[in-house]
C-alpha cells in the first residue's frame, strides 16, 4: 500500500497467466511487485487490481504469504475482468494492497480446520489452505479437510495442486463434481451433501466456507449439524467496491463495510447485521 | 472570548482574501466572492453544504500518458486550494468533523480530502434564530451556539460580534481584538439561550439507532415513506455528511485520467455488480439504506449520528419526504403506539 | 373545506370501500410551505388525509408503475392524465387497473420562484382565490397567485383532464392559445445560434447528476438508463460540459413525441435547470411534423414506433 496516498497504485508486472478453467472463463495470473514493493500479507486480504485506461476492481489473493509472487485467479465478468483476461505476459498492471481483514489463522492454532469451497470462490481458500498446511506452519493446525466442489470436473480451480494435495497423508482432500462424468473417481454430488458425508469433526474446529450464495445457504445448517457453532464458521464476503479503504461507502451490510471491517466475517457477526439481501 | 466590530471582522476577512479565497453563502450554495460585504447571514442554512469545498463534485486521484499502448503515471495532482469560510453554521461544523473523522481517520487518510481541508480557514457563526426545518437540537441541544472544528466562532450581537476560537490557527488571527467585556458576556448569554429557545421541541433520540436498526423489516414502518420517494440522490447530495463517490476512468486524447464523482446510495448503480446481482435491486432497499446509515449505521459504527438536524433533506426533497417524521414515528412505533 | 378536497376524499373512500381499487395516489398537505406531497392511501378511514389546492405540483403519473400489481385510483390533472395514457399506450400500465379521478387545474405553483420571494419558510400561508397571503417574520404580504404559476402550467394548454373515469368539478377554461403554447420557444428562437448554445450551456452547466428530472418523469422508466450502462459505456459520469449535454440532451431526444410538458423535471431539479424551452421544442416538433399531440388518447400508438404513408421525411436525404 502507498503510505502517502492509498488511492495510488503500486506498478506491478505480469509475469505468468494460464486458464485456469476448461470452459475459458476464468484465468489465474501472477504478478511481481519490484522486491522495494513487496508487501506482507495474510490469507483472506485482497487487493484492488488495475488497468489505466480501464479501472479497478477488487480480487481476493490466491497466493500464500510464501510463495514469492501474487496470485489472482479471476473470472470473466465484466469491462475490467476482461480487460484484465485480454492481457499478455509482461504487462504492468496497478496494484493496491493489501487491503481488509484476513481468516483467523491465530486463533485457528492448535484447531482442526475444514476449509469448504465452490466453484470459483475458492481463491482466498487456496492461500489459507498454503499457509496453514506448510510444512513450517502444519504442525501449528490438527485435522485439515478441504471440500471442494464444482459443476464439472474441467471447472475445478487449481487442478494439479489438488493433485499434489490429494496425494499428502497429513491432510484431507475431498473434490466433487454435481453430475457423473467420465473418468472422475471422486465425490459426486452438491458440496453441502458431501461435507455431511464426510462429517468432518467439529471438536475445537473452525470452518471456512467460501462459494456462490446459494451453497452457502446449503452449507450451514449442515455445519449446524455437525456441530459448528456460528462464531467458528467464517467467510469472505464480496460486494461492490470502488475504494477498497472504507471511504466510497457503498460496501456496507448494516454497518460493517466489506472492504474495511471484513471481507472475512464469522457467521456470528453476521447473524446480528442487517443484511439487504 | 474577544470584542470584534463589524468592519474590523469584514477587514480580516477581506485581508485573507488577499492571499486566499473567499468563500459564503450566496444564494443556494457557499460560492467564492471577491470580498466579504456583509457579516449578515441568512437564517438557516443554505440548499447546498459547504462540503463541496472539501470535497468536490469531481475530483481527479490521478492521470497518465498513453504512449505506445502503454501508460505512463503522472507524478500525482494533489488539489491545491487555500481559503477562508465564512457563514458555516454549527450544525454544518458538526458535519465538517464528522467529515474529518471519516476521511482522514480511519487507518486510511484520504489525502485529496486532507489537503483541501487543511488548506481552509472556518468562520462559524451562531445561530440567531433557528430555522423551522431545523432540528439539530434532536442530536445535541447546544449546537446552534457551538464553536466545534470553527477556526474563529462568531456571535453576532447588536452592532458588533463576539469571537472565540478552537483552533490556534484561529487564536492568532483574534490575538489583537480585546477582550469581551462582562456586559457583553452577559448579552452572550441571553443570546444563547434565545437561540436555543427557538428550535423547535426536543425529539427522543435516545436510544434511536436501536429502535431504528429494529425496524429495518418492519415493511409497514417504512411504506408510506417509500410510496412518496421518487429515488433521485436530492437527499444525499444536500446532505452535508453524505461522502459516497464513485470512481471512474477516462482517457481524452492520449491523456488519462482516474477520477472520483459524488455517488448516492439512492442509485441503482451503486451497489450493482459485474456479475448483475444486486444487493439493493429496488428503490425501497435504498431509500431505507439512507436512513439506517444516517439514524443508526453511523451511530453504531462511529457512535455519532451521520444526520445533524440541518434540515436540508427535508426542504429539498421534491416529495417532501422528511427525516423528522421518520425519527418521530420511529418512537411512536417502539412504544407500541402507530 | 374546499370543495374539490371533499370530492376527492369523498370519491376516494367510496372507491375504496367498494374494493374498486387498492389504493388511491393523491396529494396531502406537506410538511414545509408551498409544497403537497404524494400521498398513496390504502384504507377509506385515511381518506382524510387527501388534499386539493395550488400545491400539488408533481405529476402523479410517475408513482403508477411502483403500483403496477394493484388497482390503483389516481386523481390527476390534465398533465397527469396525458402521462397515465402514454404508459398505457406503451403498455407500462393497464388501463384496466386504473380508476382515473380527473380534476380540471387552474395551474399549480412554482415552490422555486415562492422561494426566491418568501424564502423556504415562512410562518403561514394562506391562499385566498387568486391571492397568496404569505407571513414572514411576523409581516403579511398578499400577492396576485399568477405571479408564481409554475411556467409549464403558465403555458399549459391541456389544464382539463384527458382520459378519465370521472371528472371532479366543471372544466377551466384554456388559459393560452396554441401560438402562446410555444411562446417562450419562440423568442427563444429569436436568438442566434451562439446565444442558444450558451443558454443550453448555462443550464447544463448547474446539473449536480442527482437524475431528479429521470425519476420525476413519468415516461422515464427504462430499466436500465443510457446514462447508468456499464457494458457499453455510453457516457461519461463526469460534469464536463459535454458529459453534461450529452446527458441531458439524450434523455430529452427519448422524450419526443411522449413528453406532455408536465413541468416536472424542472419542478424538482434542485439547481433550477429550466427544460422548459426544451419540452416546448419537443412537443412542437411533433405537432408540426406528425400532427400528433403526446398523451392525448390511449388508442393512439406512440408516435416513434409507428409509420403512415405520409409522415414527415423532410429528414431523409
Amino acid at each position: 500500500m502507498n503510505s502517502e496516498n492509498p488511492y495510488l497504485p503500486l506498478s506491478s508486472e505480469l509475469v505468468d497467466l494460464w486458464f485456469e478453467t476448461d470452459d475459458r472463463q476464468i484465468k489465474s495470473f501472477v504478478v511481481e511487485l519490484p522486491d522495494s514493493k513487496r508487501f506482507d500479507y495474510k490469507p483472506g486480504q485482497f487487493c484492488q487490481l488495475s488497468l489505466l485506461g480501464v479501472g479497478e476492481a477488487p480480487f481476493g489473493i490466491a497466493s500464500s504469504p510464501d510463495e514469492k509472487h501474487l496470485l489472482f485467479t479471476v473470472n470473466r465478468i465484466g469491462t475490467l475482468t476482461s480487460a484484465l483476461h485480454e492481457l499478455e505476459k509482461g504487462t504492468e498492471i496497478g496494484i493496491r494492497g493489501p487491503l481488509g481483514n484476513w481468516y483467523p489463522v491465530e486463533k485457528m492454532k492448535g484447531h482442526s480446520v475444514v476449509i469448504v469451497g465452490g466453484g470459483y470462490a475458492f481463491t482466498t481458500l487456496r492461500s489459507l489452505f498454503l499457509y496453514i498446511a506448510s510444512p513450517k506452519r502444519r504442525g501449528d493446525y490438527n485435522d485439515i479437510t478441504i471440500v471442494y466442489g464444482a459443476r464439472e470436473p474441467g471447472l475445478l480451480l487449481y487442478r494439479d495442486e489438488f493433485d499434489r494435495w490429494s496425494k499428502r497423508e497429513d491432510v484431507s482432500v475431498e473434490l466433487t463434481i454435481d453430475k457423473a462424468y467420465e473418468g472422475w473417481t471422486r465425490h459426486i454430488g452438491f458440496v453441502p451433501a458431501v461435507l455431511e458425508k464426510v462429517a468432518p469433526s467439529s471438536k475445537g474446529a473452525y470452518a471456512v466456507v467460501c462459494g456462490p450464495p446459494i451453497m452457502i445457504k446449503f452449507t450451514l445448517p449442515v455445519l449446524e449439524k455437525l456441530g459448528f457453532p456460528p462464531e467458528r464458521i467464517y467467510t469472505s464476503l464480496e460486494m461492490r467496491m470502488k475504494c477498497g479503504i472504507g471511504k466510497c461507502g457503498r460496501c456496507n451490510i448494516g454497518e460493517k463495510y466489506i472492504c474495511y471491517d471484513g471481507p472475512v466475517f464469522s457467521f456470528e457477526e453476521l447473524k446480528g447485521l442487517n443484511a439487504d439481501f | 472570548m474577544k470584542i470584534i466590530k463589524t468592519d474590523e471582522l469584514l477587514n480580516l476577512i477581506n485581508n485573507l482574501g488577499k492571499e486566499m479565497d473567499i468563500w459564503a453563502p450566496v444564494g443556494d450554495s457557499f460560492e467564492r466572492v471577491p470580498s466579504l460585504k456583509t457579516v449578515e447571514i441568512p437564517q438557516g442554512t443554505t440548499h447546498f453544504s459547504a462540503k463541496e469545498i472539501f470535497f468536490p463534485k469531481e475530483q481527479t486521484l490521478l492521470t497518465y500518458k498513453r504512449e505506445d499502448g502503454n501508460f505512463e503515471l503522472d507524478s500525482v495532482p494533489l488539489p491545491d486550494a487555500k481559503g477562508v469560510i465564512f457563514g458555516l453554521r454549527s450544525c454544518d461544523l458538526v458535519a465538517i468533523a464528522e467529515m474529518d473523522e471519516f476521511f482522514t481517520g480511519r487507518t486510511y487518510t484520504d489525502v485529496y480530502y486532507q489537503k483541501l481541508r487543511e488548506g481552509m480557514l472556518l468562520f462559524g457563526v451562531a445561530c440567531k434564530q433557528a430555522a423551522p426545518t431545523c432540528f439539530c437540537n434532536w442530536f445535541d441541544p447546544d449546537v446552534p451556539v457551538n464553536p466545534g472544528v470553527a477556526d474563529v466562532y462568531l456571535y453576532p450581537l447588536e452592532n458588533y460580534l463576539l469571537a472565540t476560537s478552537t483552533t490556534e490557527r484561529g487564536e492568532k488571527m483574534l490575538s489583537s481584538f480585546p477582550d469581551a467585556d462582562e456586559e457583553s458576556l452577559e448579552k452572550l448569554e441571553r443570546f444563547k439561550l434565545e437561540s436555543i429557545a427557538s428550535l423547535p421541541e426536543k425529539q427522543e433520540t435516545d436510544g434511536l439507532a436501536d429502535r431504528i436498526y429494529e425496524l429495518f423489516d418492519d415493511k409497514q414502518f417504512w411504506q408510506g415513506t417509500f410510496d412518496r420517494c421518487l429515488g433521485c440522490g436530492i437527499c444525499t447530495f444536500v446532505c452535508p455528511t453524505c461522502h459516497c463517490f464513485d470512481i471512474q476512468e477516462e482517457i481524452i486524447n492520449r491523456v488519462g485520467r482516474r477520477y472520483r464523482l459524488w455517488d448516492s446510495c439512492q442509485f441503482s448503480l451503486f451497489t450493482l455488480e459485474a456479475s448483475g446481482l444486486n444487493p439493493r435491486p429496488t428503490r425501497f432497499e435504498r431509500m431505507r439504506q439512507r436512513f439506517m446509515d444516517k439514524l443508526s449505521y453511523s451511530y453504531k459504527e462511529f457512535g455519532k449520528y451521520q444526520c445533524v438536524g440541518c434540515g436540508r433533506c427535508v426542504v429539498m426533497c421534491p416529495a417532501n419526504i422528511d427525516i423528522r417524521e421518520v425519527i418521530a414515528k420511529s418512537c411512536t412505533v417502539s412504544r407500541g403506539g402507530g | 373545506m374546499d370543495s374539490v378536497t371533499s370530492q376527492i376524499r369523498e370519491r376516494a373512500k367510496a372507491l375504496l370501500s367498494e374494493g374498486k381499487v387498492d389504493v388511491v395516489i393523491g396529494f396531502t398537505e406537506g410538511t414545509i410551505p408551498f409544497t403537497a406531497r404524494p400521498v398513496a392511501v390504502a384504507h377509506p378511514e385515511e381518506v382524510e388525509c387527501l388534499v386539493w389546492n395550488r400545491f400539488c405540483r408533481l405529476n402523479l403519473a410517475s408513482y403508477l408503475r411502483q403500483f403496477k400489481d394493484k388497482k390503483i385510483g389516481i386523481i390527476a390533472k390534465g398533465c397527469d392524465t396525458r402521462s397515465i395514457a402514454i404508459l398505457c399506450t406503451e403498455q407500462q400500465v393497464n388501463r384496466d387497473n386504473i380508476y382515473i379521478i380527473g380534476i380540471p387545474c387552474e395551474g399549480m405553483l412554482s415552490r422555486k420562484t415562492l422561494r426566491e420571494r418568501f424564502g423556504d419558510t415562512p410562518e403561514k400561508v394562506e391562499i385566498k382565490d387568486d391571492i397568496i397571503e404569505v407571513t414572514t417574520s411576523g409581516k403579511k404580504e398578499s400577492v396576485p397567485i399568477s405571479n408564481f404559476l409554475d411556467t409549464a402550467c403558465r403555458f399549459c394548454i391541456h389544464p382539463n383532464p384527458v382520459v378519465y373515469d370521472e371528472m371532479i368539478d366543471d372544466e377551466v377554461p384554456i388559459r393560452v392559445s396554441q401560438e402562446e403554447h410555444y411562446s417562450l420557444l419562440r423568442e427563444f428562437e429569436k436568438k442566434s445560434p451562439d446565444e442558444r448554445w450558451k443558454y443550453f450551456r448555462e443550464e447544463f452547466s448547474k446539473c449536480i447528476r442527482c437524475y431528479a428530472c429521470r425519476e420525476a418523469c413519468p415516461t422515464c422508466y427504462c430499466e436500465e438508463c443510457f446514462v447508468d450502462s456499464l457494458n457499453p459505456k455510453w457516457i461519461d459520469k463526469g460534469f464536463s460540459e459535454s458529459d453534461l449535454s450529452i446527458w441531458h440532451l439524450t434523455r430529452l431526444y427519448h422524450q419526443a413525441g411522449r413528453c406532455v410538458e408536465c413541468g416536472n423535471c424542472s419542478a424538482v431539479c434542485p439547481v433550477g435547470i429550466d427544460f422548459n424551452v426544451m419540452t416546448q421544442k419537443l412537443s412542437l416538433d411533433a405537432l408540426q411534423m406528425f400532427q400528433y399531440e403526446a398523451g392525448m388518447s390511449i388508442d393512439e400508438k406512440p408516435l416513434l414506433q409507428t409509420f403512415k404513408q405520409d409522415d414527415y421525411n423532410d429528414f431523409v436525404m
